[in-house]
């Protein structure tokens, strides 16, 4: 069984800092890889617990630094690590990101059973670039997956919405997001891992190595671009009630939220 | 879809969703009432996809009338299997060619979210995830969401394709009807209706009650923290969450005394939540903790620490005892209560 996993290289917190100009900090915040891809990795090593012959290959999309999270894949377990880097691909919004890893699968890694994603990114949070990628390559997906069961021709999918839990059955291919399910904790590399993590070769592809042209990847390939990137207006000016009374507390809090209109109590009823 | 024909594209579009027991969920009336509202302030019209599995459409039709928009569009979906994401591409995708929205907009959920993106690659446009504002300037749909969990916005053009397609986040929006005094056309969709036998949907059950996924759809949220100062007294949140038909959940530290499991835990290790009200009981406002409540609508905060951090993030702060305090809340929101 040959399983892909696609997985993306994100800041390390979510707890953003801001300048004075009111524009993000970007340095001396650590990368690591997104936790959902993580979670889907899991999954892979499970399936090849189960099919000892599997090969899984984790393939990303990123700046030449990624090639961190792709040793961490190969300490996991992965069997091969490809790194999809060129600076045409800057500025790249989910259609263009999905055509991009389409085509490393298409081209380059050939014929497979299974993808594997991370159901969201914590920087970007779309949760759109692995079913794109299934769009790409013409085959059926499930999200918002919690458990897997994998047979040598289908898989049985277990689905959470949100309010009912789902059982789906497809036949290979498929590609499937996973979220970050209890049944997929990710396994820890053991030192002997790293150590051959850090020697691991891993291929590099460009833009052209994908069969790829200018008007594919990028700004120019994404149909979306970012008018503007701004702090949110976040809960200043907390109104505090200091009223040793609790009742006139209460009454006065009433008062404060009726003439606001910060919300109507009945919408929420 | 193909860039050399955007003056052929108009209209806004809302692809309806319709629930297992055939009723219309709210954050589809939601998103129809503001649709209406931007299609009326650029002069232009508001249809709605209607994807039907049976001839008997009219109580969503009615439904759906309330809000007036100029066309339902009905497509009926005969024979495809509810968990093929390909086979509703396809009918939306149909729906699009014939009708060439300008903006087609869905509810951020797990249909609209599982499906939007395979649209958006078929017709190589741009898709916009989980909008918290829409506006519509110069003829182009902006559209603003929160990234790195909602510390920082971003507002989102789509120039050069269309349709212009966007999710929007469930709750956001208020159903209200504006009153119009345009007819409503209902028409029929044409779609080719592809079987896809590579899926299935086995099953479907509804999810325990208790289940966390209830966090993350909750309209009102009641947590408490290390300062409830007991499991026991958690009974007093049950009982103002019972008065909202709120979620219970709790801080990190609630977990780690062993009063409440970590399927209620809100926080960065945690689940991160979006209600329209987050009421914080005996909560510190640690930054993990904020960091799972920020992009709540407004926060409200109950604690006897005049320099809790929870009071730096709230909207509004009552000092005091919440012993005391939760008591006169749960009064004062019963009188707000429609009879």
């Amino acid at each position: 069984m040959k399983i892909v996993v696609c997985v993306k290289q994100v800041p390390d917190t979510v707890d953003v800092k801001w300048t004075d100009e009111n524009t993000m900090i970007r340095d001396g915040i650590e990368n690591i890889l997104n936790p959902c891809d993580e979670y889907a990795l899991e999954a892979a090593l499970k399936i090849k617990d189960k099919f000892c012959d599997s090969k899984i290959v984790v393939v990303s999309m990123g700046i030449p630094q990624s090639e961190l999270i792709l040793r961490k894949c190969i300490a996991m377990g992965a069997d091969e690590a490809i790194l999809l880097t060129d600076k045409r691909f800057s500025g790249s919004d989910t259609v263009a990101t999905a055509r991009t890893l389409a085509a490393c699968i298409l081209n380059q890694i050939g014929a497979f059973d299974i993808i594997l994603c991370g159901q969201f990114a914590v920087d970007g949070d779309t949760a759109q670039t692995g079913p794109g990628i299934a769009e790409n390559l013409n085959i059926p997906q499930v999200t918002y997956v919690d458990n897997l069961n994998v047979d040598e021709y289908t898989l049985l999918a277990t689905r959470k919405t949100e309010y009912t839990l789902q059982t789906i059955k497809i036949n290979l291919p498929v590609l499937v997001c996973i979220t970050k399910s209890e049944n997929f904790a990710p396994r820890k590399p053991f030192i002997k891992d790293w150590m051959r993590a850090k020697h691991y070769k891993i291929l590099t592809y460009n833009m052209e190595d994908l069969l790829l042209t200018p008007d594919d990847v990028g700004i120019k390939g994404s149909p979306t671009m970012v008018l503007k990137a701004f702090k949110p207006d976040f809960h200043s000016d907390c109104q505090i009630i200091n009223e040793e009374n609790p009742e006139k507390a209460v009454e006065n809090l009433m008062k404060k939220i009726d003439y606001d209109k910060s919300f109507s109590w009945n919408s929420l009823l | 879809m193909i860039t050399n024909n955007i003056d052929d594209f108009k209209n806004i579009a809302v692809v309806a969703e319709v629930m297992p027991d055939g009723h219309i969920p709210e954050h589809t009336l939601e998103l129809l009432s503001q649709a209406k509202k931007l299609a009326n302030s650029i002069n232009e019209k508001l249809l709605v996809l209607l994807i039907s599995s049976n001839d008997n459409t009219d109580n969503q039709i009615n439904c759906l009338k309330v809000y007036f928009p100029d066309y339902i569009c009905i497509a009926k979906n005969n024979c495809i299997d509810k968990a093929s994401t390909q086979a509703w591409t396809d009918i939306i995708c149909d729906f699009v060619f014939q009708k060439k929205p300008s903006i087609m907009l869905f509810s951020a959920t797990s249909f609209g979210r599982d499906v939007a993106p395979r649209v958006s690659v078929r017709l190589n446009t741009g898709l916009t995830a989980d909008c918290t504002y829409l506006d519509v300037k110069d003829g182009l749909l902006q559209a603003t969401r929160p990234t790195f969990g909602g510390n920082l916005m971003a507002t989102i053009l789509c120039r050069n394709t269309r349709p212009q397609l966007a999710t929007v986040r469930p709750g956001i929006f208020s159903k209200n009807c504006i009153e119009s005094n345009n007819q409503t056309f209902i028409e029929e969709i044409v779609c080719k209706q592809a079987n896809y036998s590579n899926i299935n949907l086995i099953s479907e059950e509804k999810l325990d009650k208790n289940s966390f996924n209830n966090l993350l759809t909750a309209k009102v949220i009641v947590a408490g923290g290390k300062g409830m100062k007991n499991a026991k007294n958690f009974a007093l949140l049950e009982e103002l969450a019972a008065v909202l038909n709120a979620q219970i959940a709790c801080s990190r530290a609630v977990v780690d005394m062993g009063w409440k499991s970590s399927a209620l835990q809100i926080g960065q290790t945690g689940h991160i939540v979006a209600p329209k009200l987050y009421i914080a009981c005996g909560i510190s406002g640690a930054v993990q903790h904020i960091a799972g409540i920020k992009s709540s609508g407004t926060i409200i905060a109950i604690n006897n620490d005049p320099n809790a951090s929870i009071f730096k993030v709230a909207d509004y702060g009552i000092v005091g005892d919440l012993n005391e305090v939760i008591p006169h809340l749960i009064t004062s929101i019963k009188k707000e209560k429609p009879r």
